[in-house]
This record gives structure tokens, C-alpha cells and sequence, in this order.
């Protein structure tokens, strides 16, 4: 791999998600706003739009459709990035610096930055062992081949991958663009999509997932009563502050991890030994969102019943707005389950509507199923096309 | 009913495996059951998964879902809608929260010792190369892959080699490919019919069929026994490769 095809990869899988995420980061209620947070939304726009883009080119273009999807998602992917960075770039720069110089290193809890250590070094070993060992998976005869014919051929799907036959649209694979995304980023890095599936990817993908557990961290581990993220300065011998605690759950979920191959069906196997496959996202990066997604609008929804200022905050859009940020991320995660599993689109709408259902139930909050509904609108589209094809 | 029941137990063992992390896994939802005050954490973290828990043991819902989804072997992935890692994480943080330096070190010992370490999986080993393929796979391919323009080729490979060829050229078309190997799939192909199932490969019944299937390469494995050299049969041997035999047939190159 050339020196420039590492800064190519560096350039599309970390630069242009989190320039992308900088656009729903300005409508982020400003305590959930950070770089985790970006890249994640980052990754989901992407996701999203490489959906709109790639589904049509595969149904509707004939010859080289790939090479077409690809040129047009260069264009549509770089203006995302723009587009993010005229509308929080500035912003997103100053808060950062602000955040590092009020909850830098140097601002933080000793112990606290051991445990992130801990945390860290685990999440390098998982990298280093991802990048340097060989995982045999006999689906890679499918997939990684269909990234790599789309590479190599141009065309999306219409090749089958274990022989070289050309074959008509199957389209229980064949809607599920991620092998296309995965093509993408090797035909503009250069990288062999074999490669980029085996020993690329899982340097983007395992952190990517570890960032949206971080996320459940912060709203599962809150000082009691306290839903703000605040440095803890007053800590009390019984109960650790929730910076602490963080760290410490986000090691153990490492640990789980790397010990949950307890069968081939788990979802850690799939993260550990095959997370460049798109059932591996639908289970590590689709489902634990949807989780996310949840908790943030029960967060929201009790934190409303105690928060003195919610008549007038009503009123302001901004403040509305925030309040729909949670389903905006939610037709994401739908948009991202499509273009990872044709199941993953049914699974996610399973897990939030049983979930959604108690919680408007618990809270009476009726409303919250016109929102999901609206929320489900790209997944009902999918699921159309997939009947109709 | 009864056998979809007997199904859904069979399909959960095979999901847990030993079982020890299923056992931490229901005490967490048993200490969060009782201990967790939080509405939402309690809706998210105990209510629904035990919904979801009772729903994938109901024979009806395995119905629906092949039903919908057009597939039963994958039923299992009902199970990920439950946040196992989480649920059992969340309770160790939570149960040892006032000591959660023991509770770090003896909730990770315990996930340690209940849970399988996936480096030590039969289907993981040291990469030979950055496509993480078998290095001897990539070495054949070299040489029968077409130069730059030519046209592709079709070649029979060993049933242990399928998975990897086209992983690394496209331009390798086979004869007959993973689908082949797969037992529950239960295809037929006439060259893995000859190649692969006999104990004895017959020669003559192996050419028969790569001709009619215009494969210009096959790759045997020397440990496989065959009646007659495919020298003797206008086959150039034209390497050896790890223990593989590359053949040309000369008669589809002119």
C-alpha cells in the first residue's frame, strides 16, 4: 500500500465522515456535541446518501453502472463534507479547543485517565490481531468478490461472485449496497478491495463501533440525577462519578468483545472475525444505534418532566428541533440498516417499535408514533423495492 | 407447534454456546429487574429484552419470520436485538459502582472465564499477506491469471481453494465455486461431480467435463489420487505449487 493510498484512506474514512457530521452536529443539543458524535453522524449521512445514490445506478444503468455510482457519489460525498464544514466548521474547531482546555487531560481524574488507557491499549491489541490475522469466513466468497468485481468490472451485482457468470439482480443481496460502498472507497484509494475488506476496514469499523457504545456510556452512566455531562469534582466515596464509571464499563464491553465467540451466531463474533460484512454493521454498529437512539429520547423525554425552563424552551425552533434530532438520526440508522442487510432494516424497525411502544406507554406520550412512523418512511421505501424487485 | 418449539431451543444452545455467558448475562437481567430505578434503563434494559426473549421462543414468530424474510437458518439474529454486552457490562458497573476496582478487575476475570477468547477460533491465523488469503492460493492464481488485455480464464480448483481464488483476481473465472461446497445447498455440477466426490479421480471423466466447460486450467492436489497423468492427455503441468499441480490444457490454448 502506497504512502498515498494510506492518505486517501485517512482522507475518506475519517476526513470526509466527520467533515459530513458536521451538519447535524449544529441541531445536536449542545451536551451531546463532541468529535465521537460527528464521526458517527458522519458515517450514517454517508451511508444514507450512498444509498440514494448507488440503488438507482444499479437499478436503472446497464454497463459500468458502478463506475457511474461511483463519480456521482465523489461529488455528492465532497459536498456533503463542504457543506459541513461552512456550517459548523468554525464552530465545531472553537468548542472543541474550549472542551480540550476545560476537560483536557490535564482537567481529568488520574485514575480516570488510566482506565481510559486500559481501554485503549485493549482497542489496540483488537486492531493490531484484526490487521495481522487471517479470519476464514466462507461469505467473503460473496461478498468481498462483489466489491471486488465492482472494482475491477464496473458493474453492481450482475456478476456472480463464485464462479464469474453473469447472473440477473439478486436482490436480497443485491439492495444491500454496502459491498458497493466498500468498492468505492478502494477504487478511489486504490487499494485491492480484498485489502481494504481484511485489513483496512476493521481499523475503521471496530473503533467506529466502540465510539457508538461510548455514546451509550455517556447516557447510561449518569451522576444520579444529573443528565449534563459536567466534570465531577465532588466525589463521594459511595458513589464513583460517572466519568469514572465510563471508562470502566467501555473496558469491560471491550472484554466482552474479544470473549463473546462463545458460537459463530453472536454478534462479537461477527464484530471480531468478520466486521467488514454488512450483517456485522446491521449487529455491532445498526442495532446498538437504534439502542442509542432509544435511550436518548427516553433521556429527553424524563429529563422534560424536571426541566423548569420547558414551557418557554418549547417555543424556541432551535430547542424543537433538538427534539426531532433523535428521529433524524433514527431514518439514518434506518437508511444505514438498508444498505447493510436487507434484515437489518426489519430487525431495527422490530427493536424500535417493541421499544418505542413501552416507553410512549410509560410516558403517555402518544405523539412519538407519528414521529417514528415519519422516522420509518426511508425503511418502508426499501422494503417496498425489495417486494416489488 | 412442537417442532418449531424443539427449533427455537435448539437454534438458542447453538446461539450460547456453553452457556456461561447466557447465566451472566440472566443475572444482570435479574439484578437490573430488581435494583434498576430508571423507567427508561428498566424499559430498555429488562422489559423489552425479556419481550423479545419470551417472542423468539414462540413456534408463531419463527413462522412469521421466515415468513417475511424467507429464510429459518437465520432466526438466531432475533437474539441480537437484545443488548446482551450491554445489559451484562451495565449491572457489573452498576452492582460493584461503590468497589468498581474489584468490580472492573473481577467482572472482566468472570467474562474472561465464562466467554471463549475469539483469537483462539480453529478459522483464525496468522495472515500471510495483506489480502489476508492463503499466500499458495495467490501464487497459483499468478500463474494462470491473463496478462492485461488477454481474456479471462476458466479454471477448476480444489473444493479447499474456492473460497479464495476470486477474492484475489476476478479475472480467474471457476468452474464451480463456493455454492458447490456448501453442504446444505445440495447443488450439482458436472466437473465437482468427477473432481471432488470420487475417491479415485478418473481422468478421463474429469477432462470430459472441464472441456465441456472450457476450463484451460485445473489444479489438482498431489495428495488427491488419479488413475492417469493429464499429461498423457494433451495437459501441460505447467508448476507445482504447495503441494497443488497447475495443468494447462493445450488443446483449448491453440
Amino acid at each position: 500500500m502506497s504512502f498515498f493510498s494510506i492518505v486517501k484512506l485517512i482522507f475518506w474514512l475519517f476526513f470526509v465522515p466527520l467533515c459530513t457530521g458536521l451538519i447535524p452536529y449544529r441541531f445536536l443539543p449542545l451536551h451531546k456535541r463532541g468529535v465521537s458524535i460527528v464521526l458517527i453522524a458522519g458515517y450514517l449521512t454517508l451511508f444514507a446518501l450512498f444509498e440514494i445514490v448507488a440503488i438507482p445506478c444499479m437499478l436503472m444503468i446497464v454497463y459500468h453502472s458502478f463506475y457511474t455510482c461511483a463519480n456521482i457519489y465523489t461529488v455528492v460525498a465532497l459536498v456533503a463534507a463542504g457543506a459541513g464544514v461552512l456550517v459548523s466548521g468554525k464552530e465545531f474547531v472553537r468548542r472543541e479547543k474550549k472542551e480540550l482546555r476545560v476537560r483536557g487531560i490535564r482537567q481529568r481524574d488520574r485514575e480516570e485517565l488510566f482506565y481510559w488507557f486500559l481501554f485503549v491499549c485493549i482497542v489496540a491489541v483488537q486492531l493490531y490481531m484484526a490487521a495481522t490475522n487471517l479470519f476464514f469466513d466462507g461469505d467473503d466468497a460473496y461478498y468481498v468478490v462483489e466489491s471486488l468485481l465492482a472494482q475491477q468490472a464496473g458493474v453492481m451485482n450482475t456478476i456472480l461472485p463464485y464462479t464469474g457468470m453473469s447472473t440477473t439482480l439478486d436482490i436480497r443481496h443485491a439492495l444491500s449496497v454496502i459491498t458497493m460502498w466498500e468498492a468505492f472507497i478502494a477504487y478511489r484509494t486504490g487499494v485491492h478491495a480484498t485489502i481494504l475488506a481484511h485489513t483496512v476496514l476493521p481499523l475503521a469499523f471496530l473503533p467506529l463501533t466502540y465510539l457508538v457504545y461510548f455514546q451509550i456510556a455517556k447516557l447510561l452512566l449518569t451522576n444520579r440525577g444529573q443528565l449534563v455531562n459536567t466534570v465531577n469534582t465532588n466525589r463521594s466515596k459511595k458513589e464513583p462519578p460517572h466519568m469514572i464509571l465510563r471508562p470502566v464499563f467501555m473496558i469491560l464491553i471491550a472484554v466482552f468483545m474479544m470473549f463473546g465467540n462463545v458460537s459463530i451466531y453472536t454478534p462479537e463474533t461477527f464484530l471480531m472475525m468478520r466486521n467488514w460484512q454488512g450483517k456485522s454493521l446491521t449487529a455491532n454498529f445498526v442495532l446498538p444505534l437504534v439502542f442509542w437512539v432509544l435511550l436518548w429520547i427516553g433521556t429527553d423525554l424524563w429529563k422534560g418532566d424536571t426541566s423548569p425552563g420547558k414551557a418557554e424552551a418549547t417555543k424556541s425552533f432551535k430547542v424543537r428541533l433538538e427534539r426531532y434530532m433523535p428521529f433524524i438520526f433514527l431514518a439514518l440508522v434506518n437508511m444505514t440498516a438498508g444498505i447493510c442487510s436487507s434484515m437489518g432494516v426489519v430487525l431495527a424497525a422490530g427493536l424500535f417499535g417493541l421499544s418505542i411502544l413501552f416507553i410512549a406507554f410509560a410516558k403517555k406520550e402518544w405523539k412519538l408514533l407519528v414521529k417514528t412512523a415519519a422516522a420509518f418512511v426511508p425503511s418502508l421505501v426499501y422494503n417496498i423495492l425489495y417486494v416489488a424487485l | 407447534m412442537v417442532s418449531l418449539f424443539r427449533d427455537n431451543l435448539h437454534t438458542f444452545r447453538a446461539y450460547m454456546g456453553n452457556g456461561f455467558l447466557l447465566l451472566l448475562f440472566l443475572a444482570a437481567l435479574i439484578f437490573l429487574n430488581f435494583t434498576e430505578k430508571s423507567i427508561r434503563k428498566r424499559i430498555l434494559m429488562v422489559y423489552v429484552p425479556e419481550v423479545i426473549l419470551v417472542l423468539f421462543f414462540l413456534p408463531p414468530v419463527r413462522s412469521l419470520f421466515s415468513a417475511i424474510l424467507d429464510e429459518g437458518d437465520t432466526y438466531y439474529r432475533l437474539l441480537w436485538l437484545i443488548p446482551m454486552a450491554v445489559i451484562t457490562c451495565y449491572a457489573i458497573v452498576r452492582a460493584s459502582a461503590s468497589h468498581y476496582r474489584v468490580g472492573l478487575v473481577a467482572g472482566a476475570a468472570i467474562i474472561a472465564l465464562t466467554g471463549s477468547l475469539v483469537y483462539r477460533n480453529q478459522n483464525v491465523m496468522k495472515a500471510q499477506n495483506a489480502y489476508h488469503l492463503p499466500q499458495h492460493v495467490i501464487d497459483i492464481v499468478d500463474v494462470i491469471a491473463p496478462a492485461e488485455g488477454e481474456n479471462r480464464v476458466r479454471a477448476a480448483f480444489p473444493s479447499e481453494l474456492v473460497h479464495f481464488v476470486r477474492q484475489y483476481n476476478t479475472d480467474i473465472l471457476l468452474a464451480f465455486g463456493r455454492e458447490m461446497v456448501e453442504p446444505q445447498w445440495d447443488y450439482y455440477h458436472p466437473v465437482y461431480e468427477v473432481m471432488e466426490k470420487p475417491d479415485e479421480i478418473v481422468a478421463h471423466d474429469l477432462i470430459e467435463a472441464t472441456r465441456a466447460q472450457e476450463c484451460r486450467y485445473i489444479i489438482l492436489n498431489e495428495a488427491r489420487p488419479i488413475d492417469r497423468d493429464l499429461e498423457s492427455y494433451g495437459f501441460e503441468l505447467l508448476d507445482t505449487i504447495a503441494g497443488y499441480k497447475i495443468y494447462e490444457d493445450l488443446n483449448l490454448t491453440r
